[in-house]
């Protein structure tokens, strides 16, 4: 086991993503990202899936840079994918393809097949970004990936900086077991539904950990 | 196979499904309430189930139970 994760994290096939999270770590640098840890501060072991609330186009960098030392792959809608070469690169730096018009099962499968392997898989379960900040409409595709892989979903919730030398805050909950709040072999779709509203609760309670802080601050 | 399918719905449609139950010609959003993550869910309890494997080509054709029952048919299953 120890010898296949050596393998892998040597492995010459990840250069381009190894690549691309470098630019993300120095990148984020430049937001100056403030890190608040509500339940106590943790490091990513094994697979999760990853779910942030999207405000702006460089959220993906972030949640690159706050999980630094792990690869993530994060998943990409069609619309960012698009054109033959960005798609091509994005792939190479570990973005998966999802279509969010269509049920899309090749990129469910995909993701889970990643989380199961034990790698992190991140994505915005919104379906877009909400420059406001809110929390609500959370899709069920989160959940179920991390259901289908057995892995626990880390929500992380963070907000557009009003100006640009402001530091970026970012709120990162503890990672939850979905299977041990189901407890049930195959859940059902109302199990789905209730899982998610769970997720969302979850990113909901970091939204109000980040409002608080701005206030005080 | 309409029966196992039927089970299988049940399980995981549970105590959503229309009351004056499911046929062949039930359709997958009207009538049994599916969305596209439900249509993924129901395919990937299919495949275990069924031992067939799904893919995004097979979705637009899924219209009804019958259509998933024809697939599966297609695919081999008895």
């Amino acid at each position: 086991m120890k010898e296949a994760k050596r393998a892998r994290a040597l492995s010459l096939r990840y250069l381009p993503m190894d690549v691309a999270r470098l630019v993300c770590a120095v990148l984020e640098l430049g937001f100056r990202r403030r890190t608040l840890w509500p339940e106590g501060k943790f490091r990513l072991k094994g697979g999760a899936v990853v779910v942030a609330n999207h405000t702006a186009f460089i959220d993906p960098f972030l949640i690159r840079g706050l999980f630094w030392y792990r690869r993530v792959f994060l998943m990409a809608s069609e619309e960012v994918m698009g054109g033959k070469v960005r798609a091509f690169l994005l792939r190479a730096a570990g973005c998966l393809r999802i279509d969010r018009r269509t049920a899309d099962l090749r990129a469910v499968r995909a993701a889970a097949g990643l989380a199961r392997e034990g790698r992190v898989v991140a994505l915005f379960p919104q379906g877009g970004i909400r420059r406001e900040g809110d929390v609500d409409a959370v899709r069920s595709g989160a959940v179920l990936i991390a259901l289908r892989a057995g892995v626990p979903v880390v929500p992380v919730y963070s907000r557009r900086r009003k100006h640009w030398w402001q530091r970026r805050t970012v709120v990162v909950g503890r990672p939850f077991d979905l299977s041990e709040a189901c407890g049930k072999p195959l859940p059902t779709i109302a199990d789905l539904a209730a899982l998610t509203e769970s997720l969302q609760a979850r990113l909901s309670a970091c939204k109000d950990v980040f409002d608080q802080r701005e206030e005080n601050a | 196979m309409l029966d196992r399918l039927k089970a299988l719905l049940a399980q995981v449609f549970d105590g959503q499904l229309p009351a004056e139950g499911v046929n062949e010609s039930s359709r997958l959003i009207e009538d049994v309430g599916m969305n596209s993550i439900g249509l993924i869910y129901m395919a990937m309890a299919v495949e275990e189930t069924f031992g067939v494997t799904f893919d995004n080509e097979d979705f637009p054709r899924l219209k009804t139970v019958g259509d998933v029952i024809a697939l599966l048919a297609e695919k081999g299953v008895r």
